[in-house]
């Protein structure tokens, strides 16, 4: 017989509910880090799948350097987070093969032309940026030039490496571009003469990355060659930046801005938006808060169950088993108990995580779907780590179970229930917790690693209130049993015999009770901490909403009809004072909107201050949003680059902050600038007779049902537009948060239940370990419904407490969490509070402590009375 | 004949609040092989503290205990508890079985710690069981059997790793008179049968008369020159010393 194996299968076998609830403590636990870790994971994986052109490359940002910088490279090299820049420009060549009678030298007759990349060959492969079909990366010492080339290239004109192809400027025209919002040639160009220089193939690229730019017909040169083959002609130097991994994008982003013009990759943002960070956040903090209930859990279960099984321990030493077998016995039920749980968290979290995806719920909000699912590993080592703790939590009451008396264990003594030694366990759950908690979250959130000290600042506070709220009940549990003591006592006259029991379980049973107790507030804590939350969120589009949404009525869906003709059709209504179109927009540093300023005159900013109108309309004037502004740490009188179409670098300069203007639900883009719509003609060719999409100003108070009829009669039933009001907006943005904090209710259901667990295992094990009282009880004449009524009362007081107690920490907790909130995201956000939430959650703690009661209360009834008299059990 | 365990001037004091109060006031006590030694006292003289004591579950403060030969204050904790599973089987007041484990299960426990195969076993396990009248019990768990049926259970642990020395502490004070006696009788044969060493400790006369030797503690020190030789001592010359002696 492998004792170990026998006994501690069969303890967990014949104590099916502990072995449940316990198992079911560590899998809801671990389960909820899981799904928040696969459903992060996947949300990540499928935004950038969207993002990607198949297996295209594109640097994480590409730069242009304003026109006054004249040292673009010396400046990248001072812009912290930078971890490397290729300088590089492209153009057109033609390519040859030297001694082809078909393409003579000189001319572009015969030869191939290709799409060329001059870029500095030393820091390319640091990019990743190609890959090789044969040969090698480009040398930059090497005497004759080097080649890598395209694999269309290489396999129409079979080139290999080794082989020598020349490659020429075209003889070509002047290119047009946009100047004074016509395309035309530029003033002075006159045609490329072809240049050619002979360069050896050093290598053949594969169709991936940069192989499948113009179809995998390019060639790679070093910088500085490229600079020769083009001497004389005007190219455009850019850089492609690759910036350090833990960098803050949108640091970075604010430092790049005052002298380059940049734009981001896609896949680089993706997460990593405002409000996706904080949301992101968000889930991690609400998993962690999970994971933190769930290891403490974890710990109390086995630490109690062990403490029950003390005599067990005695028995064993007194018939020859050594410290060592006791120990692997027990280890041994710890690692059953935690490795089912862990199996069974492992799959139920990847369960939960694919139907939440399937269901549109991401790690950055709802309604997002995404193609195909991925286990990432990552979850293995997680749930390995959830395992590992729970074993931990077995290590400590085996470590002191080594030391207890075996005669008084056999004496039937609760050798294990001294103060000091769960006063010893506490402290050094508390220790774990300590250094566990802030490790695991720097971790597993890569976000918070990118971040700057404030934020790093407000979330150990916040660990440290938590910490705190843990720490306090399991140091002094006698404060915490003896204010629940205090709450009895008016029941008592009620419930007499009840009251009077439960309290002086309580009086015996501190730790018991500040475990529980404990446990609640920190689920009270967090529910209050995130309805502060979305609370803000709430207060922070209402407040965006009164200057974005008032009196403002969105058309989309419009059919091709001048606009000149509708502004003035709709003009002729009093109550509209303004009309700005929606397509005539541009992505540069961010989002840029043409607007004709003689629109914006009546209502907002430029009515309050009329210059303003000049500055927009004739001095580059630019007006920021609100979020713009504070992500770009924008001012007024601040300049911001933008790369116009004809590839110069013009700097607009900021006249005004405000969301008044500008605003458009598709796409949902807060962060903007509105400029005159005359730049936008003049520097990108945009069209601006026409436009699918406008937003009405009406006068302040007016009936939006105005516009309906205004642009309808105006289109005269041409095409079927489709009309939102602000009202209607702002009604679609508060449900978005309230569908996107779906997922939090979720994981803090999760808590709930785990928290529940906690008090119904601990219930349950003190139901265990006094049903020989309980007996003695019933023996006496105690019926169910007073033995029931000892335990529902205890567990009532227990989670009115803990509720009370985590409604004051949620309510240091909030503040805490929507600084970190406006530090992630960028957002501003003001306090707005719980309300009524504070009410519902002292409630349902309540209801969710007694209902937690009820399975040790069915337990105990159902306890033999003879047994438990006899036998103890 | 060969001593088995062996105690010499032991002492145990114990904390009761602040006071200190001694358990064992210079104890001695030898137990041969093959021999019954029952030792007699009222409750809270001191004799479980001895038993815990001789088997090393518990350190005396002063004095010495040889077991098998070895003193038990020259060796590790380990060497102890090895020392203690090759030599002595514990039967309990309480019975103490594990009460997640089958009759035949807490029977084997003692040989799993061991580290013996207990298929190989599996027929002397069985010859015990049948011995203690427990032949189709094996599948029982604690709770389903009588007192009686427990502390038998008990006894075969004691017995099934063929220990020497068996330590009864109060083996019959949770079992009725007919049960008892039989428990009793048991013990008696193994020593007689066996050659197992039994010491015996209890406050009932009537066990106390199935011992070769009665001893008799009173307030932590076995009472001088009072020595009752058995088998078979008289039940009345038991009452007639322990009312000599204020017990």
């Amino acid at each position: 017989m492998k004792l170990a194996r026998i006994l501690a299968s069969r303890s967990l076998l014949q104590r099916p509910a502990r072995t449940i609830f316990s198992i079911l403590g560590i899998a809801v636990g671990i389960a909820t880090v899981v799904t928040v870790y696969t459903l992060d994971h996947n949300t990540i994986r499928g935004l950038k799948e969207r993002f990607q052109t198949e297996t295209d490359w594109t640097p994480e940002f590409e730069v242009s350097p304003a026109p006054e910088v004249e040292d673009p490279r010396g400046v990248l090299d001072g812009i912290e987070g930078i971890a490397d820049a290729a300088a590089f420009f492209q153009g057109e060549v033609v390519l040859r093969k030297p001694g082809d009678p078909r393409a003579p030298a000189g001319s572009n007759r015969g030869g191939k032309r290709v799409r060329m990349l001059a870029v500095e060959a030393e820091v390319l492969p640091r990019m990743d940026a190609y890959e090789l079909l044969e040969g090698a990366d480009l040398e930059v010492e090497a005497e004759e030039p080097g080649v890598l080339v395209g694999p269309a290239i290489a396999e129409e004109l079979s080139l290999a490496v080794g082989d020598r192809i020349e490659l020429a400027r075209p003889m070509r025209r002047a290119p047009k571009v946009c100047i004074d919002g016509v395309m035309q040639e530029r003033e002075g160009a006159r045609p490329r003469a072809p240049i050619g220089m002979l360069f050896t193939v050093s290598g053949i690229l594969k169709a991936e990355k940069l192989g499948r730019h113009a179809e995998g017909e390019i060639v790679l040169i070093d910088y500085p060659r490229g600079e020769t083959l083009f001497e004389g002609a005007r190219t455009s130097t850019k850089f492609w930046v690759q910036p350090d991994p833990v960098v803050n994008i949108e640091d970075l982003h604010a430092h790049l801005a005052p002298s380059f013009a940049y734009d981001t990759k896609k896949s680089t943002l993706t997460g990593r938006t405002a409000n996706e960070r904080a949301y992101r956040n968000g889930v991690y903090m609400a998993g962690l808060l999970a994971l933190m209930l769930g290891l403490y859990v974890i710990f109390h279960t086995l630490s109690m169950s062990l403490i029950e099984r003390v005599r067990e321990i005695g028995v064993l030493h007194a018939i020859g088993a050594g410290r060592r077998q006791i120990a692997r016995i027990f280890l041994l039920e710890a690692l059953l108990l935690s490795g089912l749980g862990g199996l069974l968290g492992l799959v139920v979290g990847v369960g939960l995580a694919k139907i939440l995806l399937a269901a549109g719920i991401t790690s950055t909000g709802s309604g997002k779907h995404f193609e195909g699912f991925e286990i990432p590993w990552g979850v293995f080592p997680l749930a390995a780590l959830g395992v590992g703790t729970a074993l931990l939590g077995s290590i400590f009451p085996l470590v002191r179970a080594r030391n207890a008396s075996t005669v008084e264990a056999l004496r039937g003594e609760k050798a294990m229930e001294h103060r000091a030694v769960a006063h010893g366990f506490h402290v050094f759950i508390a220790i774990l917790i300590a250094v566990l908690l802030p490790t695991l979250y720097f971790t597993i959130v890569p976000i918070v690693g990118e971040a700057s000290g404030p934020l790093v600042g407000s979330i150990l506070l916040a660990v440290a209130i938590l910490g705190l709220l843990l720490a306090v009940p399991l140091l002094i549990p006698g404060i915490v049993s003896s204010l629940c003591r205090l709450l009895t006592r008016p029941l008592t006259r009620l419930f007499p015999f009840a009251g009077s029991m439960a309290s002086k379980t309580m009086l015996a049973n501190p730790r018991r009770i500040a475990v529980s107790t404990a446990a609640i507030a920190l689920v009270c804590a967090a529910f209050i901490g995130l309805k502060a939350m979305t609370a803000s969120l709430h207060g922070e589009v209402d407040t965006w909403a009164e200057t974005a949404l008032t009196d403002k009525v969105w058309v989309s869906n419009l059919p091709e009809v001048e606009l000149a003709r509708l502004r003035e059709a709709l003009h002729q209504h009093p109550e509209i004072i303004g009309v700005e179109p929606g397509d005539v927009r541009t992505y540069g540093t961010f989002l840029m909107i043409g607007l004709q300023a003689d629109e914006l005159v009546e209502y907002g900013l430029l009515s309050r201050d009329p210059l303003l109108k000049v500055a927009l309309e004739e001095d580059h004037g630019m007006i920021v949003s609100r979020r713009a502004a504070n992500e770009r740490g924008l001012a007024v009188g601040d300049s911001v680059p933008v790369r116009v179409g004809s590839g110069a670098v013009i700097a607009f300069r900021v006249i005004g902050i405000t969301d008044e203007y500008g605003y458009f639900p598709r796409p949902d883009e807060r962060m903007y600038g509105v400029v005159s719509d005359r730049y936008m003609k003049q520097y990108f060719c945009l069209d601006l007779d026409h436009s699918e999409q406008i937003s009405v100003r009406l006068r302040d108070g007016s009936d939006p049902g105005i516009v309906e009829a205004a642009v309808l009669d105006a289109l005269g039933g041409g095409g079927k537009p489709a009309f939102l009001t602000g009202e209607e907006l702002l009604e679609l943005h508060v449900t978005d948060i309230e569908e996107d904090f779906a997922l939090f209710d979720l994981i803090l259901l999760m808590t709930a239940l785990l928290a529940a667990l906690g008090v119904l295992n601990g219930q349950l094990l003190s139901a265990l370990e006094r049903s020989k009282e309980l007996g003695v009880l019933r023996a006496l004449g105690a019926d169910s419904k007073q033995i029931g009524g000892m335990v529902w009362l205890e567990s009532a007081v227990m989670g009115f407490f803990g509720a009370v107690l985590g409604l004051a920490l949620g309510a240091i907790l909030g503040p805490v969490i929507i600084r970190s909130l406006e530090t992630l995201s960028g957002l501003g956000l003001p306090w707005v509070g719980a309300g009524w939430w504070n009410l519902i959650v002292l409630c349902a703690a309540v209801a969710i402590t007694v209902a937690a009661g009820a399975y040790p209360v069915w337990r105990m009834n159902r306890t033999d009375t003879v047994r438990a008299i006899r036998t103890g059990g | 004949m060969t001593t088995i365990a062996s105690a010499d001037q032991l002492y145990r004091f114990f904390n009761q609040g602040d006071e200190q109060v001694a358990v064992l006031k210079g104890l001695s006590l030898e137990v041969t092989e093959r021999e019954f030694v029952c030792v007699m006292g009222p409750s809270g003289s001191g004799k479980s503290t001895l038993l815990h004591v001789l088997s090393g579950i518990d350190q005396p403060d002063a004095g010495k205990v040889t077991l098998a030969g070895e003193l038990l204050q020259e060796i590790s904790e380990s060497k102890r508890t090895r020392l203690r599973r090759e030599t002595i089987g514990h039967v309990f007041q309480f019975f103490n079985l594990l009460p997640n484990l089958t009759v035949l299960e807490n029977v084997q426990v003692p040989l799993a710690i061991q580290g013996i195969s207990v298929t190989q076993e599996t027929p002397r396990i069985e010859a015990i069981l049948e011995r203690l009248g427990l032949a189709g019990r094996e599948g029982a768990f604690p709770h389903e059997l009588s007192g009686g049926e427990m502390q038998r259970v008990s006894i075969a642990r004691a017995l099934v790793g063929g220990q020497p020395l068996l330590l009864c502490d109060e083996p019959t004070g949770n079992l009725a008179q007919g049960a008892g006696l039989e428990v009793m009788q048991l013990l008696r044969n193994l020593c007689d049968e066996d050659g197992r060493s039994v010491l015996l400790v209890t406050h009932n006369p009537r066990d106390a008369t199935f011992a070769d030797r009665l001893l008799f503690l009173v307030d932590g020190e076995l009472a001088p020159d009072v020595e009752l030789c058995g088998p078979d001592i008289p039940v009345e010359k038991v009452h007639e010393t322990l009312a000599a002696l204020h017990i």
